[in-house]
Protein backbone atom coordinates (compact mmCIF):
# COMPACT_ATOMS: atom_id res chain seq x y z
CA UNK A 1 0.00 0.00 0.00
CA UNK A 2 2.86 2.55 0.86
CA UNK A 3 4.29 1.69 -2.47
CA UNK A 4 0.95 1.98 -3.85
CA UNK A 5 1.00 5.86 -2.46
CA UNK A 6 4.27 6.87 -3.19
CA UNK A 7 4.59 5.74 -7.16
CA UNK A 8 0.74 7.03 -7.58
CA UNK A 9 2.03 10.31 -6.36
CA UNK A 10 5.17 10.47 -8.69
CA UNK A 11 3.01 9.34 -11.64
CA UNK A 12 0.44 11.87 -10.66
CA UNK A 13 2.96 14.76 -11.04
CA UNK A 14 4.37 13.63 -14.26
CA UNK A 15 0.59 13.08 -15.78
CA UNK A 16 -0.29 16.66 -14.61
CA UNK A 17 1.42 18.78 -16.88
CA UNK A 18 0.20 16.07 -20.51
CA UNK A 19 -3.28 16.69 -18.98
CA UNK A 20 -2.47 20.91 -18.96
CA UNK A 21 -0.87 19.98 -22.38
CA UNK A 22 -4.48 19.27 -23.48
CA UNK A 23 -6.87 21.49 -21.84
CA UNK A 24 -4.82 24.57 -23.47
CA UNK A 25 -4.83 23.01 -26.89
CA UNK A 26 -6.50 25.28 -29.88
CA UNK A 27 -6.56 25.89 -33.65
CA UNK A 28 -3.94 27.27 -35.49
CA UNK A 29 -3.77 27.30 -39.21
CA UNK A 30 -0.93 28.71 -41.43
CA UNK A 31 -1.40 28.60 -45.63
CA UNK A 32 -3.32 29.55 -48.03
CA UNK A 33 -6.99 29.85 -48.73
CA UNK A 34 -7.74 30.19 -52.54
CA UNK A 35 -8.82 33.42 -54.26
CA UNK A 36 -9.98 35.19 -57.65
CA UNK A 37 -11.95 32.64 -59.30
CA UNK A 38 -15.26 33.82 -60.71
CA UNK A 39 -18.31 31.92 -60.69
CA UNK A 40 -19.06 29.20 -57.81
CA UNK A 41 -15.81 27.72 -56.74
CA UNK A 42 -14.00 24.46 -58.40
CA UNK A 43 -14.97 21.09 -57.20
CA UNK A 44 -11.41 19.53 -56.59
CA UNK A 45 -8.08 20.46 -55.07
CA UNK A 46 -4.79 19.01 -55.06
CA UNK A 47 -1.01 19.75 -53.78
CA UNK A 48 2.39 18.72 -53.08
CA UNK A 49 3.39 18.15 -49.18
CA UNK A 50 6.29 17.66 -47.67
CA UNK A 51 6.74 15.58 -45.17
CA UNK A 52 8.05 16.78 -41.78
CA UNK A 53 9.36 15.72 -38.35
CA UNK A 54 7.58 18.45 -36.58
CA UNK A 55 8.75 19.68 -33.61
CA UNK A 56 5.68 19.41 -30.99
CA UNK A 57 4.73 19.43 -27.26
CA UNK A 58 3.79 15.75 -25.95
CA UNK A 59 -0.03 14.92 -26.27
CA UNK A 60 0.00 17.22 -29.66
CA UNK A 61 -0.51 16.67 -33.16
CA UNK A 62 -0.23 18.60 -36.64
CA UNK A 63 -1.56 18.15 -39.70
CA UNK A 64 -0.69 19.20 -43.36
CA UNK A 65 -3.64 18.56 -45.82
CA UNK A 66 -5.99 19.98 -48.82
CA UNK A 67 -9.71 20.72 -48.49
CA UNK A 68 -12.93 21.08 -50.78
CA UNK A 69 -14.79 23.27 -48.48
CA UNK A 70 -18.73 22.77 -49.04
CA UNK A 71 -20.30 25.16 -46.87
CA UNK A 72 -19.18 28.06 -44.81
CA UNK A 73 -22.47 28.78 -42.70
CA UNK A 74 -24.65 27.78 -40.77
CA UNK A 75 -22.21 24.51 -40.72
CA UNK A 76 -18.67 24.05 -41.80
CA UNK A 77 -18.80 21.19 -44.43
CA UNK A 78 -15.91 19.90 -45.81
CA UNK A 79 -14.17 16.81 -47.49
CA UNK A 80 -10.09 16.81 -46.50
CA UNK A 81 -6.54 15.06 -47.53
CA UNK A 82 -3.45 15.02 -45.60
CA UNK A 83 -0.99 13.52 -42.78
CA UNK A 84 -1.12 13.93 -39.36
CA UNK A 85 1.72 13.94 -36.95
CA UNK A 86 1.27 12.53 -33.72
CA UNK A 87 3.61 12.81 -30.35
CA UNK A 88 1.90 10.89 -27.89
CA UNK A 89 3.26 8.60 -24.78
CA UNK A 90 2.54 5.21 -24.48
CA UNK A 91 4.54 4.11 -21.55
CA UNK A 92 7.48 5.85 -23.21
CA UNK A 93 6.83 8.87 -26.18
CA UNK A 94 6.71 7.31 -29.53
CA UNK A 95 5.89 9.86 -32.79
CA UNK A 96 3.96 8.82 -35.58
CA UNK A 97 2.78 10.02 -38.70
CA UNK A 98 -0.89 8.73 -40.71
CA UNK A 99 -2.44 9.55 -44.01
CA UNK A 100 -5.98 10.16 -44.02
CA UNK A 101 -9.00 11.47 -45.45
CA UNK A 102 -11.93 13.06 -43.91
CA UNK A 103 -15.16 14.11 -44.65
CA UNK A 104 -17.63 16.25 -42.97
CA UNK A 105 -21.02 16.27 -44.87
CA UNK A 106 -23.68 16.75 -42.26
CA UNK A 107 -23.93 13.27 -42.01
CA UNK A 108 -22.05 11.78 -39.43
CA UNK A 109 -18.42 12.58 -39.70
CA UNK A 110 -16.13 10.07 -41.29
CA UNK A 111 -12.70 10.52 -40.88
CA UNK A 112 -10.29 7.77 -42.26
CA UNK A 113 -6.67 7.16 -40.85
CA UNK A 114 -4.48 4.82 -42.66
CA UNK A 115 -2.53 1.97 -40.81
CA UNK A 116 -0.87 1.79 -44.15
CA UNK A 117 1.30 2.91 -46.04
CA UNK A 118 2.47 5.48 -43.32
CA UNK A 119 4.00 8.64 -44.77
CA UNK A 120 8.10 8.77 -44.83
CA UNK A 121 9.77 12.11 -43.11
CA UNK A 122 11.69 14.32 -46.25
CA UNK A 123 9.13 12.97 -48.25
CA UNK A 124 6.78 14.57 -50.62
CA UNK A 125 3.46 13.59 -51.72
CA UNK A 126 0.58 14.91 -53.98
CA UNK A 127 -2.70 14.76 -51.88
CA UNK A 128 -6.23 14.88 -54.24
CA UNK A 129 -9.58 15.26 -54.17
CA UNK A 130 -11.85 15.89 -57.24
CA UNK A 131 -15.44 15.71 -58.23
CA UNK A 132 -16.10 12.86 -59.99
CA UNK A 133 -18.80 12.83 -63.38
CA UNK A 134 -21.69 11.56 -60.55
CA UNK A 135 -23.75 13.72 -58.45
CA UNK A 136 -22.10 12.54 -55.10
CA UNK A 137 -18.93 10.69 -56.09
CA UNK A 138 -15.65 12.03 -55.38
CA UNK A 139 -12.17 10.39 -55.69
CA UNK A 140 -9.42 11.06 -53.57
CA UNK A 141 -5.96 10.07 -54.33
CA UNK A 142 -2.19 10.09 -52.25
CA UNK A 143 0.66 9.55 -54.39
CA UNK A 144 4.25 9.67 -54.70
CA UNK A 145 5.86 10.68 -57.86
CA UNK A 146 4.25 7.88 -60.58
CA UNK A 147 3.53 5.56 -57.15
CA UNK A 148 -0.12 5.76 -56.02
CA UNK A 149 -0.70 4.78 -52.25
CA UNK A 150 -3.89 5.76 -52.16
CA UNK A 151 -6.69 6.12 -54.76
CA UNK A 152 -10.44 5.83 -53.52
CA UNK A 153 -14.24 6.61 -54.51
CA UNK A 154 -15.79 8.68 -51.57
CA UNK A 155 -19.44 8.96 -51.02
CA UNK A 156 -20.11 12.64 -50.09
CA UNK A 157 -23.83 13.91 -49.69
CA UNK A 158 -23.63 17.16 -50.86
CA UNK A 159 -23.74 19.07 -54.18
CA UNK A 160 -21.88 22.39 -53.60
CA UNK A 161 -18.61 23.34 -52.98
CA UNK A 162 -17.58 27.14 -51.34
CA UNK A 163 -13.87 27.48 -51.20
CA UNK A 164 -10.75 25.77 -51.28
CA UNK A 165 -7.55 25.61 -48.89
CA UNK A 166 -4.04 24.46 -48.40
CA UNK A 167 -2.91 24.44 -45.04
CA UNK A 168 -0.83 23.43 -41.97
CA UNK A 169 -2.49 22.60 -39.18
CA UNK A 170 -1.58 22.88 -35.00
CA UNK A 171 -2.95 22.47 -31.93
CA UNK A 172 -0.22 24.93 -30.01
CA UNK A 173 1.79 27.05 -30.40
CA UNK A 174 4.26 25.25 -29.03
CA UNK A 175 4.22 23.52 -32.26
CA UNK A 176 7.42 24.54 -34.68
CA UNK A 177 6.38 24.10 -38.81
CA UNK A 178 9.41 25.41 -40.03
CA UNK A 179 10.05 23.56 -43.10
CA UNK A 180 6.29 23.01 -44.48
CA UNK A 181 6.29 22.98 -47.92
CA UNK A 182 3.38 23.08 -49.88
CA UNK A 183 3.92 23.05 -53.98
CA UNK A 184 2.16 22.99 -56.90
CA UNK A 185 -1.15 23.75 -55.52
CA UNK A 186 -4.01 22.88 -58.18
CA UNK A 187 -7.07 23.29 -58.50
CA UNK A 188 -9.74 20.63 -60.52
CA UNK A 189 -10.95 22.02 -63.96
CA UNK A 190 -12.12 19.43 -66.25
CA UNK A 191 -11.23 21.29 -69.46
CA UNK A 192 -7.82 21.66 -68.34
CA UNK A 193 -4.68 19.49 -69.47
CA UNK A 194 -5.06 16.55 -67.19
CA UNK A 195 -7.93 18.27 -65.14
CA UNK A 196 -5.61 20.53 -63.33
CA UNK A 197 -4.37 24.51 -62.94
CA UNK A 198 -2.09 26.04 -60.87
CA UNK A 199 -3.43 28.37 -58.54
CA UNK A 200 -3.02 31.92 -60.07
CA UNK A 201 -3.98 33.90 -56.79
CA UNK A 202 -3.94 32.87 -53.33
CA UNK A 203 -5.51 34.53 -49.93
CA UNK A 204 -2.40 33.62 -47.24
CA UNK A 205 -3.19 33.56 -43.77
CA UNK A 206 -1.38 32.92 -40.82
CA UNK A 207 -1.47 33.73 -37.33
CA UNK A 208 1.17 35.06 -34.81
CA UNK A 209 3.55 32.82 -33.74
CA UNK A 210 3.09 31.33 -37.43
CA UNK A 211 4.29 32.94 -40.49
CA UNK A 212 4.39 32.40 -44.55
CA UNK A 213 7.11 32.56 -46.71
CA UNK A 214 5.21 33.26 -50.42
CA UNK A 215 5.92 36.28 -51.99
CA UNK A 216 6.91 34.55 -55.09
CA UNK A 217 4.42 31.91 -56.02
CA UNK A 218 0.30 31.43 -55.86
CA UNK A 219 0.58 27.54 -55.81
CA UNK A 220 3.76 27.30 -53.36
CA UNK A 221 4.47 28.16 -50.30
CA UNK A 222 7.03 27.76 -46.86
CA UNK A 223 5.51 27.92 -43.64
CA UNK A 224 7.57 28.91 -40.34
CA UNK A 225 7.42 29.73 -36.64
CA UNK A 226 6.47 28.00 -33.13
CA UNK A 227 8.37 27.06 -30.15
CA UNK A 228 8.66 24.11 -27.66
CA UNK B 1 13.09 -8.82 1.64
CA UNK B 2 11.96 -10.64 -1.05
CA UNK B 3 8.46 -10.46 -0.03
CA UNK B 4 8.84 -6.25 -0.74
CA UNK B 5 10.38 -6.89 -3.59
CA UNK B 6 7.53 -9.17 -4.93
CA UNK B 7 4.68 -6.71 -3.60
CA UNK B 8 6.94 -3.48 -5.01
CA UNK B 9 6.83 -5.30 -8.63
CA UNK B 10 3.06 -5.77 -8.33
CA UNK B 11 2.57 -2.11 -7.22
CA UNK B 12 4.31 -1.27 -10.59
CA UNK B 13 2.91 -3.37 -12.86
CA UNK B 14 -0.66 -2.05 -11.85
CA UNK B 15 0.38 1.17 -11.95
CA UNK B 16 2.02 0.95 -15.86
CA UNK B 17 -1.53 -0.67 -16.73
CA UNK B 18 -3.43 1.64 -15.11
CA UNK B 19 -1.12 4.71 -17.13
CA UNK B 20 -1.52 2.60 -20.14
CA UNK B 21 -4.96 2.80 -20.23
CA UNK B 22 -5.30 6.47 -18.94
CA UNK B 23 -3.17 7.29 -21.55
CA UNK B 24 -5.37 5.76 -24.48
CA UNK B 25 -8.29 6.70 -23.22
CA UNK B 26 -6.97 10.74 -23.36
CA UNK B 27 -5.61 9.32 -26.43
CA UNK B 28 -8.99 8.95 -27.68
CA UNK B 29 -10.59 11.97 -26.44
CA UNK B 30 -8.01 14.19 -27.95
CA UNK B 31 -7.54 12.33 -30.93
CA UNK B 32 -11.37 12.14 -31.94
CA UNK B 33 -11.03 16.03 -32.02
CA UNK B 34 -9.49 15.75 -35.79
CA UNK B 35 -8.20 18.58 -38.24
CA UNK B 36 -10.86 21.04 -39.90
CA UNK B 37 -10.61 23.99 -42.30
CA UNK B 38 -9.63 27.44 -41.07
CA UNK B 39 -13.17 29.41 -41.33
CA UNK B 40 -14.74 32.41 -42.93
CA UNK B 41 -13.41 34.94 -40.65
CA UNK B 42 -9.46 33.93 -42.06
CA UNK B 43 -10.26 34.82 -45.70
CA UNK B 44 -13.20 37.06 -45.43
CA UNK B 45 -13.45 41.06 -45.34
CA UNK B 46 -15.95 42.95 -43.48
CA UNK B 47 -17.65 45.18 -45.53
CA UNK B 48 -20.63 47.33 -45.62
CA UNK B 49 -23.95 46.67 -48.00
CA UNK B 50 -22.52 49.22 -50.83
CA UNK B 51 -18.84 47.48 -50.70
CA UNK B 52 -21.24 44.02 -51.41
CA UNK B 53 -23.11 45.78 -53.90
CA UNK B 54 -20.32 47.06 -55.87
CA UNK B 55 -18.59 43.89 -55.91
CA UNK B 56 -21.60 42.04 -57.12
CA UNK B 57 -21.97 44.76 -59.62
CA UNK B 58 -18.75 43.96 -60.56
CA UNK B 59 -19.08 40.13 -61.60
CA UNK B 60 -22.72 40.78 -62.72
CA UNK B 61 -24.33 39.19 -59.73
CA UNK B 62 -28.33 39.84 -58.63
CA UNK B 63 -28.14 39.98 -54.72
CA UNK B 64 -31.62 39.75 -52.67
CA UNK B 65 -32.43 40.41 -49.63
CA UNK B 66 -34.73 40.45 -47.42
CA UNK B 67 -36.81 44.19 -47.21
CA UNK B 68 -38.35 43.29 -43.83
CA UNK B 69 -36.87 41.70 -41.13
CA UNK B 70 -38.86 40.06 -37.82
CA UNK B 71 -37.94 40.00 -34.14
CA UNK B 72 -36.42 43.26 -34.22
CA UNK B 73 -33.31 42.15 -36.07
CA UNK B 74 -31.09 44.69 -37.58
CA UNK B 75 -28.22 44.14 -39.71
CA UNK B 76 -24.83 43.93 -37.93
CA UNK B 77 -22.38 43.44 -40.55
CA UNK B 78 -21.42 41.46 -43.90
CA UNK B 79 -18.47 39.39 -44.22
CA UNK B 80 -17.47 39.11 -47.72
CA UNK B 81 -14.75 36.88 -49.98
CA UNK B 82 -15.02 38.45 -53.60
CA UNK B 83 -13.60 35.12 -55.61
CA UNK B 84 -14.67 33.17 -55.37
CA UNK B 85 -17.53 35.15 -54.11
CA UNK B 86 -18.46 34.63 -50.77
CA UNK B 87 -21.24 36.88 -48.48
CA UNK B 88 -22.42 35.98 -45.24
CA UNK B 89 -24.74 38.42 -44.21
CA UNK B 90 -24.95 38.90 -40.62
CA UNK B 91 -28.53 40.08 -38.76
CA UNK B 92 -29.27 40.63 -35.01
CA UNK B 93 -31.25 42.08 -32.59
CA UNK B 94 -28.86 41.82 -29.85
CA UNK B 95 -25.97 44.15 -32.24
CA UNK B 96 -23.86 40.52 -32.52
CA UNK B 97 -21.66 40.52 -35.05
CA UNK B 98 -20.36 36.67 -34.92
CA UNK B 99 -21.95 34.22 -38.11
CA UNK B 100 -21.39 31.65 -35.64
CA UNK B 101 -23.60 32.96 -33.57
CA UNK B 102 -26.16 35.78 -34.27
CA UNK B 103 -29.72 35.04 -34.69
CA UNK B 104 -30.52 34.89 -38.16
CA UNK B 105 -27.29 34.71 -40.87
CA UNK B 106 -27.75 34.34 -44.99
CA UNK B 107 -24.58 33.05 -46.98
CA UNK B 108 -24.63 33.93 -50.68
CA UNK B 109 -22.55 32.38 -53.40
CA UNK B 110 -22.91 31.37 -56.80
CA UNK B 111 -24.33 28.16 -57.82
CA UNK B 112 -24.01 26.66 -61.43
CA UNK B 113 -27.12 24.44 -61.55
CA UNK B 114 -29.96 24.99 -59.25
CA UNK B 115 -32.73 22.21 -58.53
CA UNK B 116 -35.85 22.20 -59.64
CA UNK B 117 -38.97 22.11 -57.34
CA UNK B 118 -39.16 18.37 -57.81
CA UNK B 119 -35.55 17.30 -57.05
CA UNK B 120 -35.93 19.16 -54.25
CA UNK B 121 -39.53 17.71 -53.31
CA UNK B 122 -37.51 14.24 -53.58
CA UNK B 123 -34.83 15.46 -51.25
CA UNK B 124 -37.99 16.95 -48.76
CA UNK B 125 -39.41 13.50 -48.78
CA UNK B 126 -36.43 11.91 -46.74
CA UNK B 127 -37.68 13.27 -44.04
CA UNK B 128 -40.41 14.97 -42.05
CA UNK B 129 -38.45 17.49 -41.23
CA UNK B 130 -37.80 18.78 -44.85
CA UNK B 131 -39.95 20.61 -46.83
CA UNK B 132 -40.45 21.85 -50.41
CA UNK B 133 -41.26 24.96 -51.80
CA UNK B 134 -41.86 27.25 -54.38
CA UNK B 135 -42.36 31.37 -52.97
CA UNK B 136 -42.04 33.67 -56.34
CA UNK B 137 -40.94 30.98 -58.79
CA UNK B 138 -37.66 30.61 -56.60
CA UNK B 139 -37.12 27.06 -55.33
CA UNK B 140 -37.34 26.58 -51.89
CA UNK B 141 -35.64 23.67 -49.65
CA UNK B 142 -36.65 24.13 -45.85
CA UNK B 143 -35.14 21.85 -42.57
CA UNK B 144 -36.63 22.67 -39.90
CA UNK B 145 -34.40 20.72 -37.74
CA UNK B 146 -30.63 20.94 -39.46
CA UNK B 147 -28.17 19.13 -37.40
CA UNK B 148 -25.29 21.16 -36.57
CA UNK B 149 -22.02 19.49 -36.91
CA UNK B 150 -19.10 21.48 -36.09
CA UNK B 151 -20.41 25.28 -35.51
CA UNK B 152 -19.22 24.89 -31.50
CA UNK B 153 -20.27 28.19 -30.44
CA UNK B 154 -23.96 27.96 -32.23
CA UNK B 155 -23.95 24.71 -30.57
CA UNK B 156 -23.35 26.13 -27.12
CA UNK B 157 -26.05 29.45 -27.74
CA UNK B 158 -28.54 27.13 -29.34
CA UNK B 159 -28.13 23.59 -28.69
CA UNK B 160 -27.68 21.38 -32.00
CA UNK B 161 -29.95 22.04 -34.59
CA UNK B 162 -31.27 25.04 -36.73
CA UNK B 163 -33.84 25.97 -39.13
CA UNK B 164 -31.96 26.14 -42.00
CA UNK B 165 -33.61 27.26 -45.65
CA UNK B 166 -31.87 27.01 -48.73
CA UNK B 167 -32.88 28.61 -52.54
CA UNK B 168 -31.78 29.95 -55.70
CA UNK B 169 -32.09 32.83 -57.54
CA UNK B 170 -31.09 34.17 -60.48
CA UNK B 171 -27.76 31.78 -60.36
CA UNK B 172 -27.47 32.44 -56.30
CA UNK B 173 -27.49 29.98 -53.84
CA UNK B 174 -29.13 31.53 -50.49
CA UNK B 175 -28.57 29.73 -47.11
CA UNK B 176 -30.57 31.13 -44.15
CA UNK B 177 -29.70 29.71 -40.74
CA UNK B 178 -32.50 30.90 -38.18
CA UNK B 179 -32.13 28.90 -34.90
CA UNK B 180 -34.64 31.38 -32.85
CA UNK B 181 -37.32 31.17 -35.99
CA UNK B 182 -40.29 29.26 -36.82
CA UNK B 183 -41.07 28.26 -40.49
CA UNK B 184 -43.95 30.30 -40.75
CA UNK B 185 -41.99 33.36 -39.77
CA UNK B 186 -38.92 32.46 -42.27
CA UNK B 187 -41.15 31.37 -45.07
CA UNK B 188 -42.28 35.40 -44.84
CA UNK B 189 -38.68 36.32 -44.88
CA UNK B 190 -38.04 34.83 -48.09
CA UNK B 191 -41.47 36.18 -49.63
CA UNK B 192 -40.10 39.79 -48.93
CA UNK B 193 -36.55 39.12 -50.47
CA UNK B 194 -36.08 41.87 -52.73
CA UNK B 195 -33.23 42.95 -55.01
CA UNK B 196 -30.43 44.71 -53.80
CA UNK B 197 -30.14 48.15 -55.37
CA UNK B 198 -27.86 50.98 -54.30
Amino acid sequence: MKYFVLLFTISAFTLIPIVNVRASSNRYWTGYYFYNYTGSAPWGVKANIFTEWLEMPMKSWAAEWVSVVLEYYPDMLWIQTGYRQFYTWIIFPIVYWRFYYEIVDGNPRQYNEFLSPIPLVDHTYTYAIWHDSDQNRWRFAILEGWTWHKLGWLTVEYETVVDLQAFVETITTQTNIGGSHFSQIAYYNESAPLNWRLWNQHDPHALSPYSLDDDELDYEFYAYGGYL
Amino acid sequence: MQMRSKSFLRTLVVLIVLFVIASLLFDLKEYSNTSEPADFYGTSKEVSLEEMANVANKFNLSIYLPSELPDNFELTTIYLKDGPFIAIVVYSAEGNKDYKTAELGIQITPSDSPPTYNELVSIANESEYKMALEINDWPVLIDERKFITTNEDFKKKYGDYTLLMKFWIEGMRYNIGAPTLNVATAIQLVENMSLLIL
